[in-house]
């Protein structure tokens, strides 16, 4: 079933002679339950095609259907509304909130659409992001694994239809990376959550299904692993 | 340039809205500072203009001096400049109407005195030679003695010569032979001058009113005098200090002058802050200073926050400096630089502005107060002293230095690893931002978001809250300050007891025209009711048994076990007085007969209790009608007083009813009203002169009836304020009103810039608050916060702020305003309240300007892109 489908998206940065086309006419589909990775050379635009993906840039023309929607159809609040319920976004840097613990953190989605959630779910998140002991600790008070695994959990924490990850173990050691591929892998497999990752760590992205690689904004290659 | 200061430079400029915002609040701190300054010297210029105006330009002067004494005074280190007076003497005015001012006095002055002397010529010149004089035009006026320019007058001058021997000086009432015949004075004359009439000058104001003689100025012509003649020398200090004193007492002494001989002109020098009486000086000072100091408190919150932010947004930057070597002092002044720089663009501008703005507001205004002043010759201008430049630039440098200090200390302080570790403020707990689980039960999850960001950077949020807290209660202090000078503004204008609307009075009792202008007046339409008053004082003696209790309270002097009360025997004019008569019920027959006195007395009297703090109004003697009062007459001579011989006063009728044109009077005083033909009887077998009467009138028009009053004066050719004073309720009231106006200008001018730094304050530093949380909004928005809860948030922590501050402004500045009316309320009293709409108007504010500024600062965010703001490291 197709989770995903992206038709003739450019990406356009500035104008004139500085203009710099970021993505040049892309298109692909994806299935629900995939595990994508995509790779490329610094300055490919595949950074910018996740964000696009993700719903946090706008594409200077094209489409993109989630679910069936198109989701820059949508007016700022009805986007930001589909972004917490339909997108789990995972970012190097984590982006978690200061003021916020970790239950809370991975809650967030919930919280802002003022939704009932389940304590036992919550429960089971924590036991598997192996944060049981550190419900209540704030963002600085983590190791950086242990904050992206909170940032995972927060993506994960809706079921959202796809889950995003911009190098989630470019920042992290390889013990911490394994645990984060692990869990990753672990919500694909076992949950069957659609999952696009950009990686730079070839080891990761043999972990794949498939593998897109971005050159100068074209897919340059697209492989079934 | 090196490269700090360079970089500085480049990071001004990147930070435009900082910057801006930065030098606009310092411009404005500095053309207030300027002018205070400014109006303190402009104020003080024309107090030095009155005591110009009333006395000269001099600032001591020697009495009886030689005329070779000069020349060691023009040598001496202590004087500047001088001038010669020469008194020639006193002349017998013939024909005077003024009894008790029955001399010419002819002075000579020298070229610098005509200078430096208030004398205002009305027609001709001033005289070239010792046989040419000017002279009062209030001989005309006051003594009905008409000479003209181009007179040729032969006047034999002479000396006013006391029995024993002393010579009297213009400084010493007339000795008249009806006060008393063993200190009488008298005139010896000298010599007999012809002089001319070359100019006549008004009145000046060091004649004293007292003064015995008509002042007439003739020139000073050295030559005339051999090396030994008396003169006096008024002269000019070369410095203004507190040792002016010492030095011509001095200087007396090496010419042999008598300390008695010494003269300072302290209605001059007071206003240079030299001599005892300093305290207008102080007064003006004190409110000066406390102005600056409120300035300085405000501006200092504001810059310190633009530049401890500053700080902390360049953390990075430091950091990078001093990874590369840079050391603590360079981190410093990178600092201390950027402090210059803001100064050197906002202090300039800022008195430029200032000079600016003081000089149109009194260009405004100064056409109310001059018209309040009552001068011709003295108006309140702009003055711009060096001094005043000088001082606002050097509390202008302070206020930045002040504000910078803590800062630079802080900027030298940080080391490169924290140029990395970026954003770690403090370790952050949850207990630290740990909110109840009401919070979000109540204000929802953005709410509880709110308030957790505002728990989180305590020292961010504590600057924010403070700036605010001292917005608030500087605002309410300086309003409170305004409404307490109102009030008791509208209180003095309350207790003047005044039952008449225009009240006129002529100068001399005896002037020709007094009673055809009364008649005048009296006939206009405008006139609904009105009173001559005439009032004769004296004192009486009254038993025990009518006194009543409120006596013990007061403690009445005593005398041969009687109270002494002081008496007002007062005739209100025929008419007046039959009308009033009517009004209480008498009979108008009484009153007829003066060898049969008979008076009505006004039963009422005010006393104010010191113990209970309070006025209470009580009957005046326990009396029934048909009881006697003796009036016997005072005079005072030479400080003691004497009472000659009574009048028993049969009291034929008692009210509480005043007659308009007279007061309420203190306990220990009795109103005793009569018809006019008793009170003249009196007058005359007691007193040589009618005393002064008013004319009291009431009117529904005051200001209408002015003009025409005026037009009457001017028929008679009589002239305001020399001839007849008046006073009119409705003209005073507007000339309050525009009092009240100008202080208005100057209380909301200050205000309102106040509140301009301090919005400047709100604005810095809660919209780099916000920009330094853009990385934190935008996160917020990729998990899907909508914008609709984005604004959520941000008015709550809006309200948040402004409660806060509100919660610590309110209580601080009611306390404020209670000190302020305990100080205040020694001096006038009325009862304690605070100016509740400048209250509203303060939370109003609060909130308008917090969230104005949040959703300005918000906006800027909203519309970024998240991965842009996400990407962004700068912060």
């Amino acid at each position: 079933m197709e989770i995903l489908r992206v038709e003739n998206l450019n990406k356009i940065y500035g104008n004139g002679e500085s203009e710099v086309k970021a993505l040049d006419n892309v298109s692909f589909s994806v299935n629900k339950g995939e595990f994508v990775a995509i790779i490329g050379p610094s300055g490919s635009g595949k950074s910018t095609l996740l964000h696009i993906l993700g719903g946090v840039d706008r594409p200077t023309s094209g489409k993109v259907y989630i679910d069936n929607t198109s989701i820059y159809d949508l007016d700022e609040t009805k986007l930001a509304i589909f972004r917490r319920r339909q997108i789990g976004l995972i970012y190097q840097f984590y982006n978690l909130i200061p003021v916020l613990n970790v239950k809370e953190n991975i809650m967030l989605p919930l919280l802002l659409d003022y939704r009932k959630y389940d304590e036992l779910q919550l429960a089971q998140m924590l036991d598997t992001l192996k944060l049981n002991n550190r419900a209540e600790h704030l963002p600085n008070q983590l190791s950086g694994g242990q904050q992206q695994r909170v940032s995972i959990g927060r993506a994960l924490i809706n079921s959202p239809a796809l889950v995003l990850a911009d190098e989630p173990t470019g920042n992290l050691d390889s013990k911490n990376s394994d645990d984060i591929m692990e869990l990753l892998k672990f919500s694909n497999k076992k949950l069957n959550q659609t999952l696009i990752l950009i990686t730079h760590d070839p080891n990761v992205a043999m972990q794949a299904d498939r593998v897109i690689e971005i050159e100068d904004g074209r897919i340059s290659k697209d492989e079934v692993i | 340039m090196n490269v700090i200061k360079s970089f500085t430079l480049k990071s001004l400029k990147n930070n435009k809205k900082w910057t801006i915002v930065t030098i606009i609040g310092i411009i404005i701190s500095t053309a207030m500072i300027t002018a205070v300054f400014t109006l303190t010297d402009s104020f003080l210029d024309m107090m030095k203009d009155f005591g110009i105006e009333e006395n000269g330009n001099w600032h001591a002067a020697y009495f009886g001096a030689k005329l070779e004494d000069e020349d060691i005074i023009k040598q001496s280190e202590t004087v500047k400049d001088y001038m010669i007076k020469k008194n020639v003497g006193y002349v017998e005015l013939e024909g005077s109407q003024n009894s008790d001012k029955p001399y010419l006095f002819i002075e000579e002055y020298d070229d610098k005195s005509m200078e430096e002397f208030p004398i205002h010529l009305k027609s001709g010149r001033l005289p070239q030679n010792n046989k040419e004089i000017v002279i009062s035009e209030h001989i005309e006026i006051n003594a009905g003695v008409k000479y003209n320019v181009g007179d040729k007058l032969k006047l034999t001058v002479g000396k006013r010569m006391l029995p024993d021997g002393q010579e009297l000086n213009q400084n010493e009432y007339y000795h008249s032979q009806e006060d008393n015949k063993e200190i009488a004075e008298i005139f010896t004359p000298d010599l007999t001058v012809e002089y001319t009439v070359v100019g006549i000058m008004k009145r000046p104001e060091f004649e004293y009113r007292w003064a015995p003689g008509y002042t007439v100025i003739s020139y000073f012509d050295k030559d005339n005098y051999s090396p030994e003649d008396n003169v006096d020398i008024y002269m000019l200090s070369k410095k203004l200090d507190n040792k002016l004193g010492e030095r011509f007492s001095k200087l007396a002494g090496e010419i042999g002058i008598e300390e008695s001989n010494v003269t300072y002109n302290t209605e001059l020098l007071r206003y240079y802050g030299i001599m005892e009486d300093q305290e207008i000086r102080i007064i003006i000072f004190t409110f000066a200073l406390v102005m600056v100091l409120i300035i300085m408190i405000a501006s200092i919150s504001l810059i310190y926050n633009a530049f401890a932010i500053s700080v902390s947004e360049r953390i990075k930057q430091l950091g990078m400096l001093a990874s590369v070597g840079a050391t603590k002092k360079q981190k410093r002044e990178n600092v201390y630089f950027e402090g210059f720089v803001v100064g050197l663009i906002g202090i300039p501008l800022g008195i430029i502005a200032g000079l600016t703005g003081i000089g149109i507001t009194i260009k405004l205004v100064s056409s109310i107060i001059n018209e309040s002043l009552n001068s011709d010759y003295v108006h309140l201008q702009l003055a711009v002293s060096p001094t005043a430049i000088l001082l606002t630039v050097l509390f202008a440098i302070l206020t930045i230095f002040i504000s910078v200090y803590i800062p630079a200390k802080r900027a030298s302080k940080i080391m490169p690893i924290e140029a990395i570790r970026q954003s770690n403020e403090v370790k952050l707990t949850s207990k630290h931002v740990k909110t109840s689980k009401l919070t979000r039960m109540v204000f929802g999850f953005e709410g509880e978001l709110a308030m957790k960001n505002l728990k989180r950077s305590r020292k961010k949020y504590r600057a924010t809250i403070i700036s605010l807290t001292i917005s608030i209660v500087l605002f309410l202090s300086v309003a409170t300050v305004a409404s307490y000078t109102n009030k008791s503004a509208d209180i003095r204008l309350d207790t003047q007891n005044i039952n008449y609307d225009v009240g006129i009075m002529f100068q001399n009792s005896d002037n020709e025209k007094k009673d055809q202008v009364f008649d005048e007046i009296i006939s206009l339409d405008l006139v609904n009711e009105y009173a001559i008053v005439s009032e004769l004082s004296g004192t009486t003696l009254v038993s025990s048994e009518f006194n009543p209790e409120i006596e013990k309270k007061i403690n009445l002097e005593q005398k041969d076990g009687k109270y002494m009360y002081d008496i007002e025997l007062t005739s209100i004019g025929d008419e007046a007085f039959l009308e009033y008569v009517d009004s209480i019920g008498g009979n108008i027959e009484d009153y007829n007969d003066p060898s049969n006195p008979c008076g009505i007395l006004v039963n009422r009297a005010v006393s104010y209790l010191p113990e209970e703090r309070k006025y209470v109004e009580t009957e005046a003697l326990i009396i029934k009608e048909g009881d006697i009062i003796p009036f016997g007459y005072v005079k005072d001579v030479k400080g003691e007083t004497y009472t000659n011989g009574n009048v028993d006063f049969i009291i034929k009728n008692i009210t509480d009813k005043m007659p308009i044109g007279t007061y309420t009077n203190q306990f220990g005083k009795l109103l005793l009203i009569t018809s006019d033909t008793i009170y003249d009887s009196i007058v005359k077998t007691q007193n040589k002169y009618y005393p002064n009467p008013m004319l009291a009138l009431k009117t529904s028009d005051g200001v209408k009836l002015d003009t025409q009053i005026q037009q009457v004066f001017k028929n008679n050719s009589i002239s305001d304020g020399t001839e007849v004073t008046m006073f009119n309720t409705a003209i005073n009231a507007k000339q309050q009103k525009r009092i009240s106006l100008v202080m208005g200008v100057f209380i909301y001018g200050f205000i309102t810039l106040i509140s301009m730094i301090c919005i400047a304050n709100i604005f810095n530093t809660v919209s780099t608050n916000i920009a330094l949380r853009r990385k934190e909004f935008a996160m917020l928005r990729s998990v899907g916060m909508t914008p609709k809860s984005f604004n959520k948030m941000m008015n709550f922590e809006s309200a948040f702020y402004g409660i806060k501050a509100l919660l610590y402004g309110l209580p601080i500045s009611a306390a404020i305003g209670y000190f302020l009316y305990r100080v205040l309320n020694d001096a006038i009293s009325f009862d304690f309240s605070l100016p509740w709409k400048d209250y509203g108007v303060a939370i109003v504010f609060v909130f308008i300007i917090v969230s104005a500024t949040m959703l300005y600062s918000g906006s800027k965010i909203r519309k970024q892109n998240i991965i842009d703001a996400l990407k962004d490291d700068s912060y």
